[in-house]
This record gives structure tokens, C-alpha cells and sequence, in this order.
């Protein structure tokens, strides 16, 4: 009975999978993550501080950002406020970096409110 | 629709497998506004828990678990409570707090709960995890104890595929003490997160952990 349960997990595994590759995040018309497909993350990287979109790129370092799942917590974080235009999570550098829109708002107090109640920690937020 | 006795054992094996939960090393609170499926089996428990999180810090949700002391199934609330979480430049520890309680729905009547404490540290190329839970249940109440051990031999950008090699070690004290090592790989990819191994006594383990 055990295998026949373990084999139907496995079975339910690749299915998911397939869901999660046609996930295109947030549906409800806010503004998107920039990408949410795998492998990508230059991508969004470029997204994100690329100025040629105008609005405020905020860079903020972040303490607890250690795997795709606070990536993700942060992205979806951000991905459906309306001031924003593209959020990239850098891992490496333990930097969240958001390309705001043109002439949208989001204050430093707004930026380390979402993140704290994501779970991490603000070390610094740097505009340019 | 008429279903083969093959194809409703399938079913029905489907679903259980569907039903199987967690006390296991995902983690039991996700986002806020986050949900989370949780499947996993091993040689000790087989269970589901689907959950929401309305903040990173609590998630409730509903969790089916399978006994093996009686031979019944268990549905029931589940809460998760993120009690402590340190984020530090390179890491992330927390301990959680998760009970549950359920009604046998099939086999002998009764209820069934658990509640324990759960505490996990890891960087982007080490984990670590334990757990330990009370359980009670008709016929035996048991003592279950988790841990992990966990290394990523690379680091692996957002939204990549993220593999991990582990070694569980689980034990439970009922009337029979019991002891399971179980090797295993995580692989970890956007929203969904999988883990086969097997123990060194023979036993499958298979998690899945999906996010939306």
C-alpha cells in the first residue's frame, strides 16, 4: 500500500511541474514580475536596472536571502504593487533591486515595511 | 463514469497519496497570501497538508495522515507558527511551532493530533533541520524525531534549478523504537520542490512541495 501511495506522489510530481512551467504568476492585471520562468534571471536582472524605463531603480540589501523561495516570497511581494515596474532578486549579492514606474512613489518605510513582513531584514536602500 | 477495480485502486491510491502531510523539513509557512501543498511518505508517515499563510508568520490548513498503528486515515486542521526567524547576511535560522488535530475517517474511530517543535538553519549551500513531535493517536502514542543534514554542491541563481543531497535521520519512540536513515536529493525549482530517496533498510521516501 505504501509504494502504491509513494508511486502516486511520484506520478503527481512531473504534473505539477508542468503547471508550475505555464505559470505566469500574478493574473489579476497588476504589473507582473518581469519573468517567471526559469533561468532567466539576467534577464530580470537587466529588467530591473535598465535606464531606459525611467522611474527610481532602489537597491536594497537584504540579511536571510538565501534561496529561490525568499526570492519568490520578495518578488510576489512586490511584483503586484502598482508603483512598481520590475523587481529582480539577486541572490548573490543578497540584493533586491526594484525599477519603480515613471513617476510612481515608493517610500524607503514602504520598502522595508513589505520586507519585514515577508520575513527579512533591510540592512540598506540606495536610489539611483 | 464506470472505473476498472484497476483504475479505483489508482483513484483511490491518488488520493491518498494526495492525503499524505507533514511534519517533514519544507517549510510550514510560506508568503503572506501564500499557498502551499505539501505531500510526503516515508517509511514513518504518509500525509498532505494544503496551507494558507495570511503572514510569514502563521499558516492553517487542512493535513490527512495515514497511520500505521491502527491502520486508519486522519483528516484534520493543521496550524504552523513561525516563532523566531534570524536572518543573518549568509543564512536563515527559525523555529517553528506546528500542531494539528484530525478525526479517523477510516478504520477505528477516534481522534488523532500532534504538536512539537521544529527548528531549521541553512545558507545556500548547507541545511540543517530537526524536529520533534508528540504524537497521539488510538493505540500508541509515539515521540518522532527528525533531522537532516543537507549540501549543494553548487549555488544556483533565481530560478534555477537548485539540487541539494541530504541524509534524514528519523526516529520513533512507541511501542517500538524505531530508527530510519534515509539519503535522499532535494531538487528545488521555482514553485516546486521534490525529494526522493531511499532508506538504508529498504524504505522509499518521496516529498513534494508545490507553491502558488
Amino acid at each position: 500500500m505504501k509504494t502504491m501511495l509513494l508511486a502516486a506522489i511520484l506520478a503527481a510530481a512531473p504534473a505539477a511541474a508542468i503547471a508550475q512551467d505555464h505559470d505566469h504568476g500574478d493574473h489579476s492585471g497588476a504589473p507582473a514580475p518581469a519573468h517567471d520562468h526559469a533561468g532567466e534571471s539576467a534577464e530580470r536582472t537587466e529588467a530591473a536596472t535598465a535606464d531606459t524605463q525611467g522611474g527610481t531603480l532602489i537597491a536594497v540589501d537584504v540579511n536571510g536571502l538565501v534561496c529561490d523561495f525568499c526570492a519568490r516570497a520578495l518578488e510576489k511581494t512586490f511584483g503586484k504593487h502598482d508603483a512598481v515596474q520590475a523587481i529582480d532578486v539577486d541572490l548573490d549579492a543578497k540584493i533586491v533591486r526594484i525599477r519603480t514606474k515613471p513617476g510612481a512613489s515608493l517610500g524607503d518605510a514602504e520598502v522595508r515595511q513589505r520586507i519585514l513582513d515577508a520575513g527579512y531584514n533591510v540592512v540598506g536602500i540606495r536610489r539611483s | 463514469m464506470y472505473m476498472t477495480p484497476m483504475r479505483l485502486s489508482i483513484f483511490i491510491s491518488a488520493l491518498f497519496a494526495m492525503s499524505l502531510a507533514a511534519q517533514g523539513h519544507a517549510r510550514p509557512v510560506s508568503y503572506p497570501g501564500g499557498w502551499t501543498l505539501i505531500a510526503e511518505g516515508n517509511a514513518f508517515q504518509q500525509s498532505l497538508l494544503a496551507h494558507y499563510s495570511p503572514s510569514a508568520k502563521v499558516s492553517v490548513g487542512l493535513r490527512m495522515a495515514h497511520l500505521d498503528e491502527p491502520d486508519a486515515l486522519t483528516v484534520g486542521p493543521q496550524v504552523n507558527v513561525l516563532l523566531k526567524r534570524w536572518n543573518a547576511r549568509v543564512s536563515q535560522g527559525n523555529l517553528y511551532w506546528k500542531s494539528g488535530a484530525g478525526v479517523l475517517v477510516d478504520g477505528p474511530t477516534g481522534a488523532a493530533g500532534f504538536t512539537g517543535l521544529a527548528a531549521d538553519w541553512e545558507t545556500r549551500r548547507l541545511f540543517l533541520s530537526y524536529s520533534l513531535m508528540g504524537r497521539v493517536q488510538p493505540g500508541e502514542d509515539q515521540i518522532v524525531q527528525s533531522g537532516r543534514l543537507g549540501w549543494a554542491p553548487y549555488e544556483g541563481d533565481f530560478g534555477d534549478l537548485h539540487t541539494w543531497v541530504m541524509v534524514q535521520v528519523d526516529r520513533r519512540d512507541g511501542r517500538v523504537d524505531d530508527w530510519e536513515v534515509t539519503p535522499l536529493v532535494r531538487l528545488f525549482k521555482g514553485v516546486a520542490l521534490a525529494e526522493a530517496g531511499i532508506s538504508l533498510e529498504g524504505n522509499p521516501l518521496l516529498n513534494f512541495t508545490y507553491r502558488f
